[in-house]
């Protein structure tokens, strides 16, 4: 292939939309073009510029509630986090007004958190679609923790959880919203609940919350300075079992039946 | 019957709200009208929902969106031009002493560059891009959500990469010689 033929599917090859075999193709010229290789890269420039921005405008919480009440839904239990959330957003928002910054400032990190949870789910995805959920396959976490060192410059909580129900499947290392990552998988039924866990850095007080993107639960929640979000395709009251679960585990499982 | 459909809604369409919102977001001139826009969206589809036979409820949802922004844009504007074609009002981000970020302003001079210069790309590059890098479609889906043959989503797709890539490297220049933020 040469530069003229190359050029015009250089975006789709940058996309992952050719076929096999043009993908091929274009790789190959891309590989021995320094002009087109650009281009390719100039594509995924912009992308990464999307998607590490805060430019994702989420659903405004009046939004939602006004959507719900005209089609007729009841306010949802488990949104209580989001509530407590938007109050406190509420009470900053005012603060905010007294140092003459605006109301935008909370609209526009509701719009990070929200991308944030995005970051997630979507590595979790990846990790399904690519079959890459794990690279230690053990539901010993004697296994699994001690896997981590070298491959992560931190040491990462696993837990047993398999007498609350969830029993470990494995490991592997991945990266989200910029982070090394620990990426545990358990079972949860017949889905999966992947948590990631990374240190926080200083000065950063971390996510928490909750959200539903893409019919995919995310929880996000901080411990010690550790950033912990767990995210499944499973029922919501099954992820918040999973997180009470790993909450209130500590590292080695109890001998006793706990009641859940 | 109604509890089913609620139900339905629910499970299906709800979680693509945030999809809904952002999309309308950079479809219209003022959040206002985004919400609005989104709300009717919503609303259209529960109304329609026995319609949908199933498949990607997403794209079900954000054709509903861009037809709802269109139809209010021809309301909302005498001249009959169609809606975008001027740069959406879109927040601007000015930098936040409050930020918990080290390096605050600089990222807040990124985005909000990045932010001009997607709203003032012209609206069908704009949709095509925002369905793209926000939303994650395939061509396809974009093809069926817009309307247009997957050729015009290609070209359409690298036009507004490439008028993208131009604003972004002309805004920075501007920012250099204006002395940085």
């Amino acid at each position: 292939m040469n530069c003229q033929e190359t050029e015009p599917l250089l975006g789709a090859y940058a996309d992952g939309e050719l076929d096999l075999i043009r993908s091929l193709d274009v790789e190959r010229h891309v590989e021995e073009c320094a002009a087109c290789a650009a281009a390719a890269e100039s594509v995924r420039t912009v992308r990464r510029a999307i998607a590490s921005s805060d430019v994702y405008a989420a659903a405004p919480p009046r939004l939602v509630e006004r959507v719900r009440e005209s089609v007729g839904l009841q306010k949802p239990v488990v949104r209580r986090p989001s509530r407590r959330l938007w109050s406190m957003a509420m009470a900053a928002a005012v603060s905010l007004f007294a140092l003459g910054v605006g109301w935008q400032m909370v609209a526009e990190r509701s719009a990070a958190r929200t991308a944030f949870a995005h970051a997630v789910v979507a590595a979790h995805v990846r990790s399904m679609m690519t079959d890459h959920l794990i690279d230690v396959a053990s539901s010993d976490r004697h296994t699994v923790k001690p896997w981590f060192a070298g491959r992560l410059n931190f040491s990462p909580e696993v837990k047993d959880l398999a007498g609350r129900g969830f029993p470990l499947i494995g490991g592997r290392v991945d990266y989200v919203d910029d982070h090394p990552a620990a990426a545990l998988s358990y079972r949860a039924g017949a889905h999966t609940v992947a948590l990631f866990e990374w240190p926080l850095g200083g000065g950063t007080s971390g996510v928490t919350g909750a959200w539903t993107d893409r019919g995919y639960h995310v929880r996000c929640w901080t411990v010690d300075r550790m950033q912990f979000c767990a995210t499944s395709d499973a029922q919501e009251e099954a992820l918040r079992s999973f997180v009470e679960a790993f909450g209130s585990m500590t590292a080695a499982p109890a001998t006793t039946n706990q009641s859940p | 019957m109604q509890d089913d459909r609620t139900a339905r809604f629910e499970r299906l369409v709800m979680p693509h709200l945030d999809a809904a919102y952002n999309l309308a977001r950079w479809l219209t001139r003022r959040p206002q009208d985004a919400e609005d826009v989104a709300h009717d969206a919503m609303v259209r589809a529960f109304a329609a929902l026995e319609q949908f036979r199933g498949g990607d409820a997403r794209c079900w949802l954000l054709q509903i969106v861009r037809n709802c922004a269109y139809t209010s844009g021809r309301r909302n504007r005498r001249g009959g031009e169609p809606i975008g074609d001027e740069a959406a009002e879109l927040p601007g981000r000015e930098p936040d002493p409050a930020e918990q970020f080290a390096d605050a302003d600089e990222r807040a001079g990124e985005a909000a560059r990045l932010h001009a210069a997607i709203a003032a790309l012209p609206g069908e590059f704009r949709e095509t891009l925002v369905l793209r890098e926000m939303e994650g479609l395939s061509y396809q889906e974009i093809s069926q959500v817009v309307g247009v043959p997957i050729g015009t989503v290609m070209s359409r797709l690298a036009r507004a990469r490439g008028r993208l890539v131009e604003a972004l490297r002309r805004r920075e220049a501007d920012g250099v010689r204006g002395g940085g933020r």
